[in-house]
């Protein structure tokens, strides 16, 4: 089995990890989960399942963690890294996937779109399409890459690609701070046709619109200040 | 004295006590922010000097240029915390990276 290292950031997950890993386990992927200083820490839902975790004494962001993960990896020299979420958004089936269409499609880095398919843009509540239309010109704007999916956590890569990417966006904003860094670094990619699962944990556990305006203050912040 | 001469001076002196109380960086520092709490008092005393800077510089009122010349120090120390947070922000974030990763466990299956 080829070194398949899968990052999970996790913060305030309970008992739904748990069954968001097994599956990972027993299709043989190292899986790190980085505990993103959740006040309880989610070593205790993890039914003592032989991950690498880590923890995050303080809560840095989404893009810290994966950031942490994705040094912590480096060190066993992976074939492929991959982005996944804790609460059971993402399909692990599409890990396979998409670790094949990196080699069909020649690239180093397959990203995730909802809008590649009809029944998996059904599946997207209806105010969430409108506002990841609007992030996808966004989007374009601060990367120069239009994507069908703007905001998308599964990623599948390349061990390569660890060398080219370094997140210093620590929320939200880091998934546009991978794009610029792909653009940037002239990795290339491609989309994968992958879904979103929403379930009420899901729905409420993530982010909320609002949040958007953070992102785009985020980024526009750093246009200037970098 | 005009009342607002007598509450300024009491702010700028009770500032500059809690300043020089609680700040003991260096050197260099605290004669800086003394010179400009002397500044900002005798400004304040005489209003006059502040005119005859004023109008040197061609600007219309002593006070304007007051507060002409506190704009520019107030931007240059907000951008200056803006960029030391910054630094900071990114040295915590580095620390918690590295003893997270040093600190990591992992599960040895069927344990």
């Amino acid at each position: 089995m080829a070194g398949i290292f899968i990052i999970i950031p996790a913060y305030n997950e309970t008992e739904v990890i748990a069954s968001t890993i097994k599956p990972l386990i027993e299709k043989g992927y190292e899986v790190v989960v980085v505990d993103d200083g959740s006040a309880k820490s989610v070593e205790t839902y993890l039914d003592k399942l032989p991950v690498h975790f880590l923890r995050h004494d303080i809560n840095l962001g989404q893009g810290a963690a994966l950031q942490t993960g994705m040094e912590y990896a480096k060190q066993f020299n992976p074939d492929y890294v991959v982005h996944f979420d804790a609460d059971g958004q993402h399909n692990f089936s599409d890990i396979d996937h998409f670790i094949s269409l990196l080699e069909e499609k020649k690239v180093d880095i397959i990203l995730g779109s909802r809008f590649l398919k009809e029944e998996s843009i059904q599946l997207v509540p209806k105010k969430r399409r409108s506002l990841l239309k609007i992030a996808r010109v966004i989007n374009y704007f601060f990367t120069g890459l239009m994507l069908t999916d703007a905001h998308n956590g599964f990623r599948v890569m390349k061990g390569s690609v660890l060398n080219k990417i370094r997140l210093t966006e620590k929320r939200m904003a880091h998934a546009t701070e991978i794009l610029k860094l792909i653009k940037k670094n002239k990795i290339k990619f491609a989309e994968g046709a992958t879904e979103i699962r929403y379930t009420d944990y899901s729905l409420q556990k993530g982010q909320k619109a609002v949040d958007s305006v953070n992102i785009l203050i985020d980024l526009i912040i750093n246009r200037f200040v970098r | 004295m005009t009342k607002i001469q007598i509450a300024l001076l009491v702010s700028l002196v009770i500032l500059l006590f809690l300043y020089l109380r609680y700040f003991k960086s260096k050197l260099v520092n605290r004669l800086f922010f003394l010179v400009f709490f002397g500044l900002g008092i005798v400004f304040v005393i005489n209003p006059d000097i502040s005119q005859k800077v004023a109008t040197f510089f061609g600007v219309g009122r002593g006070v304007d240029f007051v507060i002409y010349f506190l704009l520019v120090v107030f931007l240059f120390l907000f951008i200056n915390i803006f960029y030391r947070l910054r630094n900071m922000d990114k040295t915590i974030t580095d620390f918690i990276r590295s003893k997270a990763i040093e600190e990591a466990k992992k599960n040895e299956p069927g344990s």
